[in-house]
């Protein structure tokens, strides 16, 4: 079976057949300067819990907790939580093309809409502040990420938003 | 040192008003000196710890603290339904609101917390200022008064010289303070204080202060009964802050001579005189390495978030101490009987993303390990299966370690850390263990100005590690998509397997 595992910007193709009891495997790593080499782990995989990973991975005891979140992910290991997509490639056919080009608005978190600084049809700059999210006592103000036109707002002063909502969109 | 029997007659019942990892501490206190408790809790923490380890527990209202933590009147009711007889405030909330110490009091219940006049004298950072020239205790150059124009407020900054910091007058807890280092930047810090401090603080008034470059921010802890006798505990440094907020903390503090720590706890101790002080309260100060000076910063007159550091070193329950000295009782110790005892830290554990500018991160948590082992202490508030609310403050707990030295209470920690597993939602654990293997943070002589955006970046990158993480991603989703039945491993499948090895079980 095969999965695109993507971390940040870097995806990987993932290949993974059961070995005996343990799981092989295999992927190709690029390092910075653009060489390649493979990867290949042989990985005794006992889970004392759903979330708990121990794995005994080329003898090397590692500890991860992998809990489910929107497309992946979110593992820890040793006090890192890493956010993880994993895509089966025959699958991603189906997913819904989220590329929302350039000027989409949305939360890195979940919070409250506090101010609207801008109205429907509003000419602004790059790196205007448009609207402040509060959560957890801190307020965020959100910057326009073009120059443009506010061409919708989906939220309004007030509104709890989750993590990943749209507030607002400019057009160019 | 151990304290004579508390005398059970004012601490019939205490009500904590608070939440969280205090709202846990002042309840685990009172269980040990056999008072029952009372937890508050908001719609929002049905399912908090604090609610869970209290004896009784009263809703107090919807989520936002506003309408809930911080409604004093409902938290008396609270108090009077269940037969308390005492109000803890812990941190932050009400702890440090006059005005409801003194509707606590006038309700005929006992307030464990310094008396309302005192709150009122430091409460005001302006006042407090005043107050302590007025004592003859050192204070950092700039405003002892609000101000009222950005005008104004600009020709006294330009008068004292850039950069200097503005402050709400009401402000505490790091929030609604802005550091400006140029003229062109003032107005619109000046505009963003005052509103940040009107919704914050109820309070728009703003004072400025120069900006002292580089120092260390250290603090002496002290505690004062109801008899006249104030003691100190020496200082802990809180140097290691991010937009204000403290990160590490620690005592001793390394670099501080012993000569400045007697005169800085020698003032601390005039300073709480000043306001006829009772209870447990901190006093902070500026530390200047270069020039060896020192400035009050503010008083706290409630129990600091760091208090366990304290408590490591000298051995003295800073919070039984609370309780005893609002019963009434005279300190069971002298300042000859207190001593400093090897080293103790302190780290504060976020829910929050270091790798995403630390977002809030609240969510579920999927799965705990806290460490354990010798001298090492957790102070938390939450719980495997805990859903850490959008509402309320990111910090979910404070790890502790006390070592013989520096050096063995950094690397208990470091192990410490190591051990911690939180699952399912961002942390600053990796990041705190990134902080304790930093030079410069070894040598110990760091300053407030520590955590530079470089530094940062740096820090925020450390313990990744992609390889582990893709392997663990793929394997859960591959043996949910093969196997789904055994997504939830029984103990017999496991057992199982581990026979079936190569090799046999090891």
């Amino acid at each position: 079976m095969k999965y695109e595992v993507t971390i940040r910007e870097t995806t990987r193709v993932v290949t993974i057949e059961p070995e005996g009891a343990c799981y092989r495997l295999t992927w190709t790593e690029t390092d910075l300067d653009g060489e390649e080499s493979v990867e290949s782990h042989l990985v005794d995989l006992l889970r004392p819990s759903p979330e708990a990973f121990h794995m005994l991975i080329d003898d090397g005891s590692w500890e991860a907790g992998c809990v489910p979140s929107a497309d992946g992910y979110l593992v820890d290991v040793v006090g890192v939580t890493t956010s993880v997509a994993v895509v089966d490639p025959r699958r991603k056919a189906l997913r819904l093309g989220a590329a929302n080009a350039g000027g989409l608005l949305s939360t890195q978190m979940p919070g409250r809409v506090v101010r609207l600084l801008v109205a429907l049809g509003d000419a602004v700059k790059k790196g205007q502040p448009l609207v402040v999210v509060e959560a957890m006592k801190m307020e965020n103000e959100l910057k326009s990420p073009i120059d443009g036109k506010v061409a919708e707002i989906c939220v309004a002063e007030g509104t709890t938003v989750e993590s990943g909502a749209r507030l607002l969109r400019v057009d160019p | 040192m151990s304290p004579p029997t508390l005398s059970p007659s004012r601490l019939k019942k205490v009500l904590v008003a608070n939440r969280g990892e205090i709202a846990v501490r002042v309840i685990r206190a009172c269980h040990e000196l056999d008072i029952p408790t009372v937890a508050v809790y908001s719609e929002a923490d049905r399912a908090a710890l604090h609610v869970r380890n209290a004896g009784e527990a009263v809703c107090i209202g919807p989520a936002p603290s506003s309408e809930s933590y911080l409604r004093g009147e409902r938290i008396i009711e609270a108090a009077l339904k269940t037969g308390a007889t005492a109000i803890h405030p812990g941190y932050g909330f009400l702890s440090e609101n006059a005005a409801f110490a003194r509707m606590v009091v006038e309700a005929g219940l006992v307030w464990i917390g310094p008396p309302a006049s005192a709150i009122e004298a430091m409460g005001s950072k302006t006042g407090a200022r005043q107050r302590m020239v007025a004592a003859g205790v050192p204070v950092v150059p700039g405003t002892t008064h609000a101000i009222d124009t950005e005008e104004e407020a600009l020709a006294i900054a330009e008068k004292i010289g850039f950069p200097v910091m503005l402050k709400a007058a009401g402000g505490g807890g790091g929030k609604g303070i802005r550091r400006v280092d140029l003229r062109g930047e003032f107005a619109s810090a000046w505009r963003s204080t005052k509103s940040e401090a009107l919704r914050s603080f109820k309070n728009d008034a703003v004072y400025l202060e120069k900006f002292v470059a580089n120092p260390k921010h250290v603090e002496i802890q002290v505690l004062a009964d109801q008899h006249g006798t104030c003691v100190h505990l020496f200082e802990r440094d809180c140097s290691v802050q991010r937009r204000n907020q403290k990160v590490v903390e620690e005592t001793p503090c390394v670099v501080l001579p012993a000569a400045t720590r007697q005169a800085m706890a020698r003032v601390a101790v005039q300073a709480a005189a000043a306001v006829d002080y009772v209870g447990a309260g901190t006093i902070e100060f500026l530390y200047s390495q270069a020039s060896g000076e020192f400035y009050f910063l503010e008083m706290n007159t409630r129990l600091q978030v760091e208090h366990p550091v304290t408590e490591m070193v000298t051995g003295v329950d800073l919070v039984r101490a609370q309780l005893r000295i609002a019963a009434g009782e005279p300190l069971w110790f002298t300042q000859e009987d207190l001593r400093q005892s090897g080293h103790a830290i302190e780290v504060r554990i976020y829910a929050e993303d270091p790798s995403n500018n630390f977002a809030p991160a609240p969510g579920r948590i999927g799965g705990l390990r806290e460490p354990g082992g010798p001298w090492v202490r957790v102070d938390s508030g939450v719980y495997a299966g805990y859903e850490v609310p959008i509402h309320y403050d990111p910090m979910v707990a404070k790890l502790i370690c006390w070592g013989s030295d520096r050096e063995e209470a950094t690397t208990r920690l470091l192990r410490a850390l190591r051990e911690y597993r939180v699952r399912g939602i961002h942390t600053s654990v990796a990041f705190l263990s990134a902080i304790l293997r930093d030079p410069e943070f070894r040598r110990g002589d760091y300053s407030t100005g520590f955590l530079t955006p470089e530094r940062l970046a740096h820090l925020t990158q450390a313990g990744r590690n992609d390889r582990i993480a893709t392997i663990a991603a793929t394997l859960a989703r591959f043996e949910g998509d093969t196997r789904p039945a055994r997504a939830v491993t029984t103990p017999d499948a496991s057992a199982w397997k581990l026979a079936a090895r190569p090799g046999g079980a090891r």
